[in-house]
């Protein structure tokens, strides 16, 4: 019998703790946890990789409190056009980029993310998570997520790029990435390792930003209750 | 990484010279110099080396190069979109397909386009893979969609959209509609009915004539809807993509041991300014979920 990949392992895990009853970071961080003690040595390539995204200060420009947010065009789904001018029109949007449909962390906080649609609807808020893979895998994870708000595509990064929120994968991650039975590059219509920095952001129906969450460190992810003050203001 | 960052970059590797590449970005050198070498810091390694004649990019930077350069083409893509969006402006299309591509694949992505753009004009073109070629060569058309293109040329950009599968499709009168399975032999003394430069009717004539069989006869006709009316008369076998029109009467299958399949490519001219409208195009038709379409389950649901 061949050995089951860290990915596969981890699939419990991912269903466990998502339905933890706990706040968004207990329930990454416990995941964290869990794959520190599956396999340490991945553990450490993460965190080699983050303590290098937060010394180079990855992230740094996306825009602040205050500034106007970039205006982005960009496929659903179902490849229709959904645009941040349109979210706006009824007020607030919560924009969340995620790396992907095969990340556990973005999988737990897409779920959560769609577990306070319904009240940030009350709020006159829009949600979306941006990714860079194709439509297959938004569907897949808007599927998973039993998400009803859109997931859009920004190929090959091109739009986190904008914001200062893409990054390409070193070497050394996307090995253990790979042999962890993560291998990204069937996904995103390039082979190019370049992912976005989870971060999140509440803009105004002003287009200025309200609230930010920028963290290289890809376990981390905005507090929801942060999301819905934001949301609400 | 920084949007700038990577311009920066991009206009180095073109200059190959610091002080021009800073004069085409309208920057300091002290400033581009400082962008690649927060670059380098963060991609673990220079990407440039500095000389005063010959200032080259490193093995690192060659490796990254093609990666940066596409997310760099695809921020100036988003970005025109973004702005033209909605705005109305004239938005000229021309677009070639070759003669398998069913227009339902593409058409709901054109209707994508033409809501972004109002005024949108579309100027579409059908032909041969070489002729698709040849128009993307001269400027006549500024995007493609077909299968391999007969003539290589270095600056057309291919992108694999989906694998198209071929089989053989027949009346369910016809005698062979009842077998399971049909092997080269099957077809001995069948007629062949085949759309014009169908490349896969290519590839079933060699492997006949490989086996010896010179009793099958080739026939062609311009259109797909020309196949299947003739092939519902049960005049002979047509060869044509799966999951293409399946009313009922037709029975679709495979040859045993023949490899009916090929990438449908997405082409465009490398280095050439695209319109947004095109650039467009080219987003919606890289994201677009073909798995689950060319399975043909969403059509006959």
């Amino acid at each position: 019998m061949s050995e089951a990949s860290l990915s596969q392992v981890l699939e419990a895990c991912t269903q466990r703790c998502r339905e933890m009853d706990a706040p968004l970071g207990d329930r990454l961080q416990s995941f964290a946890d869990d794959v520190r003690r599956l396999d340490p040595v991945f553990a450490e390539v993460v965190d080699r990789m983050v303590a290098h995204l937060l010394r180079v200060e990855a992230g740094a420009g996306a825009p602040n409190i205050g500034e106007p947010f970039p205006s982005f065009v960009l496929p659903d789904e179902n490849g229709h056009l959904v645009s941040l001018e349109g979210l706006l029109r009824s007020g607030p949007a919560v924009i969340a980029f995620h790396r992907g449909h095969w990340c556990p962390y973005c999988r737990i906080n897409a779920e959560t993310l769609a577990r306070i649609e319904p009240e940030l609807k009350r709020a006159g808020a829009h949600l979306v998570i941006i990714t860079p893979e194709t439509q297959h895998f938004t569907r897949e994870l808007k599927a998973d997520a039993k998400a009803t708000f859109p997931i859009l595509t920004d190929l090959d990064c091109g739009y986190a790029l904008d914001l200062g929120v893409a990054f390409k994968v070193p070497e050394e991650k996307r090995a253990a990435m790979t042999s962890a039975g993560f291998d990204i590059s069937g996904f995103n219509d390039n082979s190019n390792w370049t992912l976005p920095i989870p971060a999140t952001f509440v803009v105004g129906d002003d287009g200025l930003v309200k609230a930010r969450y920028v963290d290289p460190d890809y376990r981390h992810r905005m507090d929801i209750q942060e999301i819905l003050r934001a949301a609400r203001s | 990484m920084e949007l700038h960052q990577v311009r920066y970059f991009l206009a180095v590797c073109e200059t190959l010279n610091f002080s021009r590449a800073a004069e085409a970005c309208h920057i300091s050198q002290p400033a581009l110099s400082r962008a690649i070498k927060q670059l380098e810091d963060e991609l673990g390694g220079e990407l440039v080396r500095r000389e005063r004649l010959h200032t080259h990019i490193t093995d690192l930077g060659h490796a990254v190069l093609p990666s940066l350069r596409q997310c760099f083409e695809s921020n100036l893509a988003a970005k025109a979109l973004a702005q033209d969006y909605l705005k109305g402006g004239h938005a000229p299309l021309n677009l070639a397909l070759s003669r398998s591509i069913e227009i339902a694949m593409i058409s709901p992505v054109l209707s994508e386009v033409a809501t972004a753009f109002p005024r949108i004009e579309i100027r579409m073109f059908r032909g041969s893979p070489g002729e698709v070629g040849e128009r993307l060569k001269n400027g006549e058309s500024e995007i493609a969609v077909a299968g391999p293109l007969s003539s290589a040329w270095e600056r057309i950009d291919t992108r694999p959209l989906f694998e198209q599968r071929f089989g053989l499709v027949m009346s369910r009168k016809h005698a062979l509609a009842q077998s399971n399975r049909i092997e080269l032999k099957n077809l001995a003394g069948e007629r062949l009915l085949c759309r014009q430069d169908c490349a896969m009717a290519d590839v079933v004539v060699s492997h006949l004539n490989e086996a010896g069989m010179r009793s099958v006869t080739r026939h062609e006709v311009p259109l797909v809807a020309d196949l299947t009316g003739l092939v519902r008369a049960n005049f002979g076998i047509g060869i044509m993509p799966r999951g293409i029109d399946d009313t009922g009467e037709l029975r679709f299958t495979e040859i045993d041991g023949v490899d009916l399949s090929r990438s449908i490519n997405l082409y465009t001219v490398a280095g050439r300014r695209h319109s947004t409208a095109v650039m467009t195009l080219k987003t919606l038709l890289r994201a677009k979920d073909w798995a689950t379409e060319t399975s043909g389950a969403s059509r006959y649901e």
